[in-house]
Protein backbone atom coordinates (compact mmCIF):
# COMPACT_ATOMS: atom_id res chain seq x y z
CA UNK A 1 0.00 0.00 0.00
CA UNK A 2 1.60 3.25 -1.12
CA UNK A 3 0.71 6.59 0.43
CA UNK A 4 1.27 9.80 -1.57
CA UNK A 5 4.67 11.22 -0.69
CA UNK A 6 3.46 14.71 0.19
CA UNK A 7 1.05 13.29 2.76
CA UNK A 8 3.82 11.24 4.32
CA UNK A 9 6.09 14.30 4.31
CA UNK A 10 3.42 16.46 5.95
CA UNK A 11 2.70 13.84 8.61
CA UNK A 12 6.39 13.34 9.38
CA UNK A 13 7.15 17.05 9.58
CA UNK A 14 4.10 17.63 11.80
CA UNK A 15 5.13 14.79 14.08
CA UNK A 16 8.68 16.12 14.17
CA UNK A 17 7.47 19.58 15.20
CA UNK A 18 5.37 18.11 18.02
CA UNK A 19 8.29 15.96 19.15
CA UNK A 20 10.59 18.98 19.19
CA UNK A 21 8.26 20.75 21.61
CA UNK A 22 7.89 17.57 23.64
CA UNK A 23 11.65 17.11 23.82
CA UNK A 24 12.25 20.69 24.95
CA UNK A 25 9.48 20.54 27.54
CA UNK A 26 10.21 17.18 29.16
CA UNK A 27 12.99 16.00 31.40
CA UNK A 28 13.78 15.07 34.99
CA UNK A 29 13.25 18.71 36.00
CA UNK A 30 9.51 19.44 35.61
CA UNK A 31 8.95 22.73 33.81
CA UNK A 32 5.70 23.98 32.24
CA UNK A 33 5.75 23.41 28.47
CA UNK A 34 4.61 26.94 27.59
CA UNK A 35 7.32 28.50 29.75
CA UNK A 36 9.93 26.22 28.18
CA UNK A 37 8.98 27.44 24.72
CA UNK A 38 8.94 31.07 25.84
CA UNK A 39 12.45 30.60 27.23
CA UNK A 40 13.52 29.38 23.80
CA UNK A 41 11.95 32.41 22.13
CA UNK A 42 13.71 34.64 24.65
CA UNK A 43 16.98 32.97 23.78
CA UNK A 44 16.44 33.47 20.05
CA UNK A 45 15.10 37.04 20.10
CA UNK A 46 16.62 38.38 23.32
CA UNK A 47 13.15 39.03 24.79
CA UNK A 48 11.95 38.57 28.39
CA UNK A 49 8.73 36.59 28.01
CA UNK A 50 9.37 33.54 30.16
CA UNK A 51 8.95 33.71 33.91
CA UNK A 52 11.63 31.22 34.86
CA UNK A 53 14.49 31.13 37.27
CA UNK A 54 17.97 31.48 35.79
CA UNK A 55 18.82 27.79 36.47
CA UNK A 56 15.54 26.71 34.84
CA UNK A 57 16.35 28.83 31.82
CA UNK A 58 19.80 27.24 31.67
CA UNK A 59 18.28 23.75 31.68
CA UNK A 60 16.18 24.65 28.63
CA UNK A 61 18.71 26.60 26.62
CA UNK A 62 22.02 24.99 27.55
CA UNK A 63 20.99 21.41 28.13
CA UNK A 64 17.73 20.43 26.42
CA UNK A 65 18.09 22.54 23.28
CA UNK A 66 21.53 21.31 22.14
CA UNK A 67 20.57 17.77 22.98
CA UNK A 68 17.33 18.05 20.99
CA UNK A 69 19.18 19.49 18.02
CA UNK A 70 21.84 16.78 18.18
CA UNK A 71 19.14 14.11 18.22
CA UNK A 72 17.52 15.63 15.12
CA UNK A 73 20.78 15.99 13.20
CA UNK A 74 22.19 12.60 14.18
CA UNK A 75 18.93 10.78 13.46
CA UNK A 76 18.71 12.40 10.04
CA UNK A 77 22.35 11.58 9.22
CA UNK A 78 22.11 7.95 10.31
CA UNK A 79 18.80 7.25 8.57
CA UNK A 80 19.87 8.86 5.31
CA UNK A 81 23.17 6.99 5.28
CA UNK A 82 21.28 3.78 6.01
CA UNK A 83 19.06 4.38 2.99
CA UNK A 84 22.10 5.05 0.79
CA UNK A 85 23.96 1.95 1.98
CA UNK A 86 20.91 -0.26 1.43
CA UNK A 87 20.74 1.05 -2.12
CA UNK A 88 24.46 0.72 -2.70
CA UNK A 89 24.54 -2.89 -1.52
CA UNK A 90 21.14 -3.64 -3.05
CA UNK A 91 20.31 -5.20 0.28
CA UNK A 92 17.52 -3.83 2.47
CA UNK A 93 19.30 -5.28 5.49
CA UNK A 94 22.47 -3.18 5.04
CA UNK A 95 23.35 -0.53 7.59
CA UNK A 96 26.09 2.11 7.89
CA UNK A 97 27.77 -0.08 10.47
CA UNK A 98 28.19 -2.84 7.94
CA UNK A 99 30.83 -1.04 5.90
CA UNK A 100 32.97 -0.70 9.01
CA UNK A 101 32.55 2.96 9.99
CA UNK A 102 30.86 2.33 13.34
CA UNK A 103 33.32 -0.30 14.51
CA UNK A 104 36.31 1.62 13.17
CA UNK A 105 35.09 4.82 14.78
CA UNK A 106 34.57 3.00 18.07
CA UNK A 107 38.21 1.85 18.03
CA UNK A 108 39.42 5.41 17.59
CA UNK A 109 37.18 6.74 20.34
CA UNK A 110 38.18 4.01 22.78
CA UNK A 111 41.84 4.62 21.99
CA UNK A 112 41.35 8.32 22.74
CA UNK A 113 39.46 7.65 25.97
CA UNK A 114 42.08 5.20 27.23
CA UNK A 115 45.31 6.68 25.91
CA UNK A 116 44.85 10.45 25.44
CA UNK A 117 45.84 12.75 28.34
CA UNK A 118 42.80 13.73 30.40
CA UNK A 119 42.80 17.32 29.12
CA UNK A 120 42.63 16.16 25.49
CA UNK A 121 39.90 13.51 25.78
CA UNK A 122 37.01 15.91 25.13
CA UNK A 123 38.08 16.77 21.60
CA UNK A 124 40.41 13.84 20.91
CA UNK A 125 37.51 11.35 21.11
CA UNK A 126 35.40 12.72 18.24
CA UNK A 127 38.43 13.43 16.07
CA UNK A 128 39.86 9.96 16.59
CA UNK A 129 36.46 8.32 16.04
CA UNK A 130 35.93 10.15 12.79
CA UNK A 131 39.45 9.47 11.47
CA UNK A 132 39.56 5.76 12.24
CA UNK A 133 36.03 5.33 10.94
CA UNK A 134 37.03 6.85 7.63
CA UNK A 135 40.28 4.87 7.50
CA UNK A 136 38.43 1.62 8.20
CA UNK A 137 35.94 2.33 5.45
CA UNK A 138 38.66 3.08 2.94
CA UNK A 139 40.44 -0.12 3.97
CA UNK A 140 37.27 -2.17 3.44
CA UNK A 141 36.73 -0.51 0.10
CA UNK A 142 40.34 -1.14 -1.00
CA UNK A 143 40.02 -4.80 0.00
CA UNK A 144 36.80 -5.19 -1.96
CA UNK A 145 38.17 -3.62 -5.13
CA UNK A 146 38.90 -6.05 -7.91
CA UNK A 147 39.86 -5.67 -11.56
CA UNK A 148 36.20 -5.93 -12.51
CA UNK A 149 34.97 -3.37 -9.99
CA UNK A 150 34.08 -3.67 -6.34
CA UNK A 151 32.55 -6.88 -5.18
CA UNK A 152 29.64 -6.33 -2.85
CA UNK A 153 30.17 -9.77 -1.32
CA UNK A 154 33.79 -9.04 -0.44
CA UNK A 155 32.81 -5.58 0.77
CA UNK A 156 30.30 -7.08 3.19
CA UNK A 157 32.63 -9.87 4.33
CA UNK A 158 35.50 -7.43 4.83
CA UNK A 159 33.15 -5.24 6.87
CA UNK A 160 32.22 -8.21 9.04
CA UNK A 161 35.87 -9.24 9.52
CA UNK A 162 36.97 -5.70 10.40
CA UNK A 163 34.07 -5.31 12.81
CA UNK A 164 35.20 -8.48 14.60
CA UNK A 165 38.78 -7.19 14.65
CA UNK A 166 37.63 -3.83 15.99
CA UNK A 167 35.55 -5.62 18.64
CA UNK A 168 38.57 -7.53 19.93
CA UNK A 169 40.74 -4.39 19.85
CA UNK A 170 38.15 -2.57 21.96
CA UNK A 171 37.95 -5.58 24.30
CA UNK A 172 41.72 -5.56 24.73
CA UNK A 173 41.83 -1.84 25.45
CA UNK A 174 38.91 -2.09 27.88
CA UNK A 175 40.82 -4.82 29.72
CA UNK A 176 43.65 -2.38 30.47
CA UNK A 177 41.47 0.68 31.02
CA UNK A 178 41.09 2.32 34.41
CA UNK A 179 37.75 1.98 36.16
CA UNK A 180 36.72 5.52 35.33
CA UNK A 181 37.73 5.20 31.66
CA UNK A 182 35.84 1.94 31.50
CA UNK A 183 32.61 3.65 32.54
CA UNK A 184 32.82 6.50 30.02
CA UNK A 185 33.89 3.94 27.45
CA UNK A 186 30.93 1.65 27.93
CA UNK A 187 28.57 4.65 28.06
CA UNK A 188 29.93 5.93 24.77
CA UNK A 189 29.56 2.49 23.22
CA UNK A 190 25.89 2.43 24.22
CA UNK A 191 25.28 5.67 22.37
CA UNK A 192 24.27 8.82 24.17
CA UNK A 193 23.26 12.35 23.22
CA UNK A 194 24.44 13.97 26.44
CA UNK A 195 27.71 15.30 25.03
CA UNK A 196 26.14 17.83 22.65
CA UNK A 197 28.71 20.59 22.14
CA UNK A 198 28.19 23.58 19.88
CA UNK A 199 31.10 22.47 17.66
CA UNK A 200 29.64 18.99 17.47
CA UNK A 201 26.29 20.48 16.45
CA UNK A 202 27.87 22.66 13.78
CA UNK A 203 29.85 19.72 12.40
CA UNK A 204 26.69 17.57 12.26
CA UNK A 205 24.73 20.34 10.58
CA UNK A 206 27.45 20.84 7.97
CA UNK A 207 27.62 17.08 7.35
CA UNK A 208 23.83 16.84 7.01
CA UNK A 209 23.62 19.73 4.54
CA UNK A 210 26.55 18.40 2.49
CA UNK A 211 25.40 14.78 2.35
CA UNK A 212 21.73 15.64 1.77
CA UNK A 213 22.62 17.70 -1.31
CA UNK A 214 25.15 15.20 -2.63
CA UNK A 215 22.95 12.17 -2.02
CA UNK A 216 19.94 13.85 -3.63
CA UNK A 217 21.99 14.59 -6.75
CA UNK A 218 22.77 10.89 -6.96
CA UNK A 219 19.23 9.67 -6.24
CA UNK A 220 18.48 8.65 -9.84
CA UNK A 221 21.83 6.86 -10.10
CA UNK A 222 21.04 5.00 -6.87
CA UNK A 223 17.71 3.91 -8.37
CA UNK A 224 19.58 2.59 -11.42
CA UNK A 225 22.03 0.80 -9.15
CA UNK A 226 19.13 -1.21 -7.70
CA UNK A 227 18.76 -2.79 -11.15
CA UNK A 228 22.29 -4.17 -10.84
CA UNK A 229 25.73 -2.71 -11.46
CA UNK A 230 25.95 -3.76 -15.10
CA UNK A 231 22.46 -2.41 -15.79
CA UNK A 232 23.38 0.90 -14.13
CA UNK A 233 26.50 1.07 -16.29
CA UNK A 234 24.41 0.44 -19.40
CA UNK A 235 22.25 3.39 -18.35
CA UNK A 236 25.31 5.61 -18.61
CA UNK A 237 26.22 5.77 -14.93
CA UNK A 238 29.87 5.66 -13.91
CA UNK A 239 29.32 2.99 -11.33
CA UNK A 240 32.79 2.74 -9.81
CA UNK A 241 32.99 6.46 -9.23
CA UNK A 242 29.47 6.57 -7.85
CA UNK A 243 30.20 3.81 -5.35
CA UNK A 244 33.41 5.47 -4.16
CA UNK A 245 31.64 8.82 -3.73
CA UNK A 246 28.76 7.25 -1.83
CA UNK A 247 31.09 5.34 0.48
CA UNK A 248 33.17 8.44 1.22
CA UNK A 249 30.10 10.59 1.89
CA UNK A 250 28.63 7.93 4.14
CA UNK A 251 31.90 7.52 6.01
CA UNK A 252 32.10 11.24 6.67
CA UNK A 253 28.48 11.51 7.80
CA UNK A 254 28.40 8.40 9.97
CA UNK A 255 31.88 9.17 11.31
CA UNK A 256 30.71 12.55 12.54
CA UNK A 257 27.49 11.10 13.95
CA UNK A 258 29.33 8.34 15.79
CA UNK A 259 31.98 10.75 17.05
CA UNK A 260 29.27 12.92 18.62
CA UNK A 261 27.06 10.27 20.09
CA UNK A 262 28.80 6.90 20.10
CA UNK A 263 27.21 3.89 18.47
CA UNK A 264 23.46 4.34 17.97
CA UNK A 265 22.18 1.34 16.09
CA UNK A 266 19.02 0.47 14.18
CA UNK A 267 18.07 4.01 13.14
CA UNK A 268 19.91 3.54 9.83
CA UNK A 269 18.46 0.08 9.46
CA UNK A 270 14.80 0.48 10.41
CA UNK A 271 13.92 3.99 9.27
CA UNK A 272 14.52 3.48 5.52
CA UNK A 273 12.41 0.30 5.82
CA UNK A 274 9.47 2.21 7.23
CA UNK A 275 9.74 4.97 4.62
CA UNK A 276 10.09 2.45 1.80
CA UNK A 277 6.91 0.70 2.93
CA UNK A 278 5.08 4.03 2.86
CA UNK A 279 6.29 5.64 -0.38
CA UNK A 280 8.19 2.94 -2.28
CA UNK A 281 11.90 2.57 -3.04
CA UNK A 282 12.45 5.68 -5.23
CA UNK A 283 15.51 7.36 -3.70
CA UNK A 284 14.34 10.84 -4.72
CA UNK A 285 11.63 10.47 -2.04
CA UNK A 286 13.28 7.87 0.16
CA UNK A 287 16.37 9.93 1.03
CA UNK A 288 14.75 13.18 2.28
CA UNK A 289 11.86 11.38 3.98
CA UNK A 290 14.28 8.99 5.70
CA UNK A 291 16.17 12.00 7.04
CA UNK A 292 12.99 13.49 8.54
CA UNK A 293 11.80 10.13 9.85
CA UNK A 294 15.24 9.37 11.34
CA UNK A 295 15.26 12.71 13.12
CA UNK A 296 11.79 12.01 14.49
CA UNK A 297 12.67 8.51 15.65
CA UNK A 298 15.88 9.43 17.45
CA UNK A 299 14.22 12.44 19.05
CA UNK A 300 11.37 10.29 20.39
CA UNK A 301 13.83 7.64 21.59
CA UNK A 302 15.87 10.27 23.41
CA UNK A 303 12.79 11.82 25.03
CA UNK A 304 11.80 8.36 26.17
CA UNK A 305 15.32 7.80 27.52
CA UNK A 306 14.98 10.89 29.70
CA UNK A 307 11.53 10.18 31.17
CA UNK A 308 11.52 6.40 31.72
CA UNK A 309 13.47 6.25 34.99
CA UNK A 310 13.90 9.84 36.28
CA UNK A 311 16.19 11.30 37.36
CA UNK A 312 18.45 8.71 35.68
CA UNK A 313 18.84 8.64 31.89
CA UNK A 314 19.09 5.51 29.80
CA UNK A 315 21.65 5.78 26.96
CA UNK A 316 19.60 6.39 23.82
CA UNK A 317 21.41 3.60 21.91
CA UNK A 318 19.81 1.11 24.30
CA UNK A 319 16.35 2.53 23.59
CA UNK A 320 16.80 2.43 19.81
CA UNK A 321 18.05 -1.14 20.04
CA UNK A 322 15.23 -2.15 22.40
CA UNK A 323 12.61 -0.77 20.01
CA UNK A 324 14.55 -1.30 16.77
CA UNK A 325 15.60 -4.91 17.15
CA UNK A 326 12.12 -6.41 17.73
CA UNK A 327 10.69 -4.16 15.03
CA UNK A 328 13.35 -5.36 12.66
CA UNK A 329 12.63 -8.98 13.51
CA UNK A 330 8.96 -8.29 12.87
CA UNK A 331 9.90 -6.90 9.44
CA UNK A 332 11.99 -9.96 8.72
CA UNK A 333 9.18 -12.35 9.64
CA UNK A 334 6.68 -10.35 7.60
CA UNK A 335 8.95 -10.30 4.57
CA UNK A 336 9.66 -14.00 4.90
CA UNK A 337 5.94 -14.71 4.96
CA UNK A 338 5.54 -12.69 1.79
CA UNK A 339 8.39 -14.67 0.27
CA UNK A 340 10.38 -11.52 -0.38
CA UNK A 341 13.47 -12.61 1.46
CA UNK B 1 26.64 0.48 -36.96
CA UNK B 2 28.66 -2.08 -35.01
CA UNK B 3 32.10 -3.20 -36.11
CA UNK B 4 34.28 -5.55 -34.11
CA UNK B 5 37.94 -6.02 -34.97
CA UNK B 6 40.37 -8.47 -33.39
CA UNK B 7 38.33 -8.71 -30.21
CA UNK B 8 40.08 -10.79 -27.55
CA UNK B 9 38.89 -11.43 -23.99
CA UNK B 10 40.92 -13.20 -21.35
CA UNK B 11 40.17 -14.38 -17.86
CA UNK B 12 43.02 -15.71 -15.71
CA UNK B 13 45.20 -16.28 -18.79
CA UNK B 14 42.50 -18.36 -20.46
CA UNK B 15 41.17 -17.04 -23.73
CA UNK B 16 37.39 -16.65 -23.62
CA UNK B 17 36.82 -14.90 -26.90
CA UNK B 18 38.83 -14.32 -30.04
CA UNK B 19 36.90 -12.73 -32.90
CA UNK B 20 38.72 -11.42 -35.94
CA UNK B 21 35.93 -9.37 -37.35
CA UNK B 22 32.17 -8.94 -37.11
CA UNK B 23 29.85 -6.30 -38.52
CA UNK B 24 26.25 -5.41 -37.99
CA UNK B 25 24.21 -2.88 -39.93
CA UNK B 26 21.12 -1.03 -38.72
CA UNK B 27 18.03 -3.06 -39.58
CA UNK B 28 19.78 -6.39 -39.18
CA UNK B 29 18.91 -9.15 -36.74
CA UNK B 30 21.88 -11.29 -35.79
CA UNK B 31 21.55 -14.48 -33.76
CA UNK B 32 24.51 -15.61 -31.68
CA UNK B 33 24.50 -19.39 -31.34
CA UNK B 34 26.78 -21.96 -29.82
CA UNK B 35 27.06 -24.57 -27.09
CA UNK B 36 27.33 -23.62 -23.41
CA UNK B 37 30.59 -21.84 -22.63
CA UNK B 38 31.26 -20.96 -26.28
CA UNK B 39 31.61 -17.26 -25.46
CA UNK B 40 28.16 -15.95 -26.43
CA UNK B 41 27.61 -13.99 -23.22
CA UNK B 42 31.23 -12.85 -23.20
CA UNK B 43 30.72 -11.38 -26.67
CA UNK B 44 27.70 -9.42 -25.44
CA UNK B 45 29.54 -8.34 -22.31
CA UNK B 46 32.52 -7.09 -24.31
CA UNK B 47 30.29 -5.07 -26.63
CA UNK B 48 28.36 -3.62 -23.69
CA UNK B 49 31.55 -2.81 -21.79
CA UNK B 50 31.03 -5.19 -18.88
CA UNK B 51 34.34 -6.98 -19.28
CA UNK B 52 37.81 -5.95 -20.28
CA UNK B 53 38.93 -6.69 -23.83
CA UNK B 54 41.69 -6.05 -26.34
CA UNK B 55 40.82 -4.95 -29.84
CA UNK B 56 38.26 -2.58 -31.27
CA UNK B 57 34.55 -2.32 -30.68
CA UNK B 58 33.23 0.49 -32.87
CA UNK B 59 29.69 1.78 -32.49
CA UNK B 60 28.72 4.00 -35.42
CA UNK B 61 32.39 4.16 -36.40
CA UNK B 62 33.57 5.37 -33.02
CA UNK B 63 35.35 3.34 -30.37
CA UNK B 64 32.83 2.58 -27.64
CA UNK B 65 35.30 3.79 -25.02
CA UNK B 66 35.37 7.24 -26.63
CA UNK B 67 31.61 7.77 -26.37
CA UNK B 68 30.21 9.93 -23.60
CA UNK B 69 28.58 7.44 -21.25
CA UNK B 70 25.19 9.15 -21.33
CA UNK B 71 25.22 9.38 -25.10
CA UNK B 72 26.28 5.77 -25.56
CA UNK B 73 23.46 4.70 -23.22
CA UNK B 74 20.96 6.25 -25.64
CA UNK B 75 22.33 4.13 -28.47
CA UNK B 76 23.27 0.85 -26.85
CA UNK B 77 20.77 -1.09 -24.76
CA UNK B 78 21.22 -4.45 -23.07
CA UNK B 79 18.50 -6.83 -21.92
CA UNK B 80 19.96 -9.07 -19.22
CA UNK B 81 18.92 -12.70 -18.97
CA UNK B 82 17.49 -12.26 -15.48
CA UNK B 83 16.95 -9.35 -13.14
CA UNK B 84 18.47 -8.93 -9.68
CA UNK B 85 16.06 -6.17 -8.69
CA UNK B 86 14.44 -7.09 -5.36
CA UNK B 87 13.26 -3.66 -4.19
CA UNK B 88 9.48 -3.15 -4.40
CA UNK B 89 9.31 -0.85 -7.43
CA UNK B 90 6.09 -0.95 -9.43
CA UNK B 91 6.54 -2.25 -12.97
CA UNK B 92 6.05 1.17 -14.58
CA UNK B 93 8.61 2.65 -12.20
CA UNK B 94 11.14 0.07 -13.38
CA UNK B 95 10.42 1.08 -16.97
CA UNK B 96 10.86 4.75 -16.05
CA UNK B 97 14.45 4.02 -14.96
CA UNK B 98 15.19 3.69 -18.67
CA UNK B 99 14.76 7.47 -18.91
CA UNK B 100 17.79 8.17 -16.71
CA UNK B 101 20.10 9.01 -19.65
CA UNK B 102 17.30 10.87 -21.49
CA UNK B 103 15.83 14.33 -21.38
CA UNK B 104 12.07 13.88 -21.22
CA UNK B 105 9.28 15.95 -19.77
CA UNK B 106 7.01 14.23 -17.25
CA UNK B 107 4.15 14.12 -19.73
CA UNK B 108 6.20 12.75 -22.62
CA UNK B 109 7.65 10.20 -20.27
CA UNK B 110 4.26 8.89 -19.19
CA UNK B 111 3.18 8.50 -22.81
CA UNK B 112 6.47 6.85 -23.77
CA UNK B 113 6.27 4.44 -20.85
CA UNK B 114 2.78 3.40 -21.94
CA UNK B 115 3.94 2.96 -25.53
CA UNK B 116 6.95 0.73 -24.75
CA UNK B 117 4.97 -1.30 -22.20
CA UNK B 118 2.31 -1.95 -24.81
CA UNK B 119 5.00 -2.96 -27.31
CA UNK B 120 6.35 -5.49 -24.84
CA UNK B 121 2.88 -6.69 -23.85
CA UNK B 122 3.35 -5.74 -20.20
CA UNK B 123 1.09 -2.67 -19.91
CA UNK B 124 -1.40 -4.71 -17.88
CA UNK B 125 1.36 -5.29 -15.27
CA UNK B 126 2.00 -1.57 -14.85
CA UNK B 127 0.79 -1.24 -11.25
CA UNK B 128 2.12 -4.60 -10.04
CA UNK B 129 5.17 -4.87 -7.78
CA UNK B 130 8.11 -5.89 -9.93
CA UNK B 131 9.51 -8.51 -7.50
CA UNK B 132 6.14 -10.30 -7.51
CA UNK B 133 6.16 -10.84 -11.30
CA UNK B 134 7.12 -14.12 -12.96
CA UNK B 135 10.48 -14.46 -14.71
CA UNK B 136 9.00 -13.91 -18.14
CA UNK B 137 6.94 -10.90 -17.04
CA UNK B 138 10.02 -9.37 -15.41
CA UNK B 139 11.96 -9.83 -18.62
CA UNK B 140 9.29 -8.07 -20.68
CA UNK B 141 9.19 -5.16 -18.22
CA UNK B 142 12.99 -4.94 -18.44
CA UNK B 143 12.79 -4.95 -22.25
CA UNK B 144 10.32 -2.06 -22.05
CA UNK B 145 12.84 -0.23 -19.87
CA UNK B 146 15.60 -0.82 -22.43
CA UNK B 147 13.36 0.34 -25.29
CA UNK B 148 12.57 3.55 -23.38
CA UNK B 149 16.31 4.04 -22.93
CA UNK B 150 16.81 3.77 -26.70
CA UNK B 151 13.77 5.88 -27.62
CA UNK B 152 15.74 9.10 -28.14
CA UNK B 153 18.60 7.66 -30.20
CA UNK B 154 19.85 10.03 -32.88
CA UNK B 155 21.41 7.25 -34.94
CA UNK B 156 20.11 3.72 -35.24
CA UNK B 157 20.34 2.09 -31.81
CA UNK B 158 21.95 -1.24 -31.03
CA UNK B 159 19.97 -3.69 -28.92
CA UNK B 160 21.69 -6.64 -27.23
CA UNK B 161 19.43 -9.41 -25.98
CA UNK B 162 20.72 -12.19 -23.75
CA UNK B 163 18.37 -15.12 -24.32
CA UNK B 164 15.22 -13.02 -24.76
CA UNK B 165 13.03 -16.09 -25.12
CA UNK B 166 14.37 -18.31 -22.34
CA UNK B 167 11.87 -17.17 -19.69
CA UNK B 168 8.89 -16.64 -22.01
CA UNK B 169 5.94 -18.89 -22.69
CA UNK B 170 5.35 -20.10 -26.25
CA UNK B 171 3.17 -17.17 -27.27
CA UNK B 172 5.49 -14.56 -25.80
CA UNK B 173 8.58 -16.21 -27.32
CA UNK B 174 7.15 -15.45 -30.73
CA UNK B 175 5.93 -12.05 -29.57
CA UNK B 176 9.46 -11.14 -28.49
CA UNK B 177 10.98 -12.34 -31.76
CA UNK B 178 8.36 -10.55 -33.89
CA UNK B 179 9.07 -7.42 -31.84
CA UNK B 180 12.80 -7.65 -32.57
CA UNK B 181 12.00 -7.88 -36.29
CA UNK B 182 9.68 -4.89 -36.04
CA UNK B 183 12.43 -2.92 -34.28
CA UNK B 184 14.90 -3.95 -36.97
CA UNK B 185 12.51 -2.57 -39.60
CA UNK B 186 12.62 0.73 -37.69
CA UNK B 187 16.40 0.71 -38.04
CA UNK B 188 17.52 -1.02 -34.85
CA UNK B 189 20.47 -3.39 -35.01
CA UNK B 190 19.56 -6.41 -32.89
CA UNK B 191 21.92 -9.07 -31.56
CA UNK B 192 20.26 -11.93 -29.68
CA UNK B 193 21.72 -14.93 -27.97
CA UNK B 194 19.37 -17.75 -28.91
CA UNK B 195 19.24 -21.45 -28.19
CA UNK B 196 16.29 -22.40 -30.36
CA UNK B 197 17.53 -23.00 -33.90
CA UNK B 198 14.01 -22.81 -35.33
CA UNK B 199 13.67 -19.30 -33.91
CA UNK B 200 16.92 -18.43 -35.61
CA UNK B 201 15.75 -19.91 -38.91
CA UNK B 202 12.44 -18.09 -38.85
CA UNK B 203 13.27 -14.72 -37.33
CA UNK B 204 16.91 -13.82 -37.95
CA UNK B 205 18.60 -12.57 -41.08
CA UNK B 206 22.05 -13.67 -40.06
CA UNK B 207 23.64 -15.87 -37.44
CA UNK B 208 27.05 -16.67 -36.10
CA UNK B 209 27.96 -19.91 -34.39
CA UNK B 210 30.62 -19.64 -31.70
CA UNK B 211 32.77 -22.49 -30.50
CA UNK B 212 35.55 -22.09 -27.91
CA UNK B 213 35.37 -18.33 -28.28
CA UNK B 214 35.85 -18.30 -32.04
CA UNK B 215 33.40 -17.79 -34.88
CA UNK B 216 32.97 -21.25 -36.39
CA UNK B 217 30.28 -20.44 -38.94
CA UNK B 218 28.49 -17.34 -40.00
CA UNK B 219 25.98 -16.40 -42.65
CA UNK B 220 22.31 -16.83 -43.36
CA UNK B 221 20.63 -19.28 -40.98
CA UNK B 222 19.47 -21.51 -43.88
CA UNK B 223 23.08 -21.96 -44.99
CA UNK B 224 24.66 -22.27 -41.57
CA UNK B 225 22.20 -24.52 -39.78
CA UNK B 226 22.58 -27.62 -41.91
CA UNK B 227 22.52 -31.01 -40.17
CA UNK B 228 26.28 -31.61 -40.57
CA UNK B 229 27.18 -28.35 -38.84
CA UNK B 230 24.63 -28.90 -36.08
CA UNK B 231 25.94 -32.39 -35.44
CA UNK B 232 29.49 -31.08 -35.32
CA UNK B 233 28.75 -28.25 -32.89
CA UNK B 234 26.08 -29.66 -30.59
CA UNK B 235 26.65 -33.40 -30.99
CA UNK B 236 23.06 -33.83 -31.96
CA UNK B 237 21.63 -34.84 -35.31
CA UNK B 238 18.26 -33.19 -35.80
CA UNK B 239 15.50 -34.49 -38.01
CA UNK B 240 14.42 -31.81 -40.42
CA UNK B 241 11.60 -31.08 -42.80
CA UNK B 242 9.81 -28.30 -44.59
CA UNK B 243 6.56 -26.60 -43.75
CA UNK B 244 3.97 -25.90 -46.45
CA UNK B 245 5.36 -22.40 -46.89
CA UNK B 246 8.83 -23.86 -47.53
CA UNK B 247 10.22 -22.92 -44.16
CA UNK B 248 12.83 -25.30 -42.79
CA UNK B 249 12.04 -26.91 -39.42
CA UNK B 250 14.45 -28.80 -37.18
CA UNK B 251 13.36 -31.28 -34.55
Amino acid sequence: MRIPAFRVALALIGALAISLVLSIATGPLALPGSQSLLALIDHLFDSQLAQLQEYQRAVIVDMRLPRTLLAVLTGALLAQCGAVMQGLFRNPLADPGIIGVSSGAAVGAVLAIVAAPAAWVAWATPVAAFSTGLLTTLAVYALARTANGTSVTILLLAGVALAAFAGSAIGLMSYFASDQDLRSLSLWQMGSLTSASSQGLLLSLAALVLTSIQFQRRAAALNALLLGEAEARHLGIQVERLKLELILLTAVAVGIAVANTGVIGFVGLVVPHIVRMLVGPDHKLLLPLSAVCGALMLLLADTLARVLVPPAEIPVGIITALIGAPFFLFLLIKQRRLGKL
Amino acid sequence: MLRIENLVCHSDGKSLLDIEGLQLKGGETLAVLGPNGAGKSTLLRAVSGDCGYDGEVLVHGRNRRHWRSNYLARHLGVLPQASVLTFPFLAHEVVSLGAIPLKLSQRCMRAEIRRVMELCDCDHLSERHFPSLSGGEKQRVQLARVLLQLSQAEESPLLLLDEPTSAQDLGHQHHMLRLTNQLAREGYGVISILHDLNHTLHYCKRCIVLENGRVRYQGQPDDVLVPEHIGEIWNYRPAYGWLQDDRLVLA
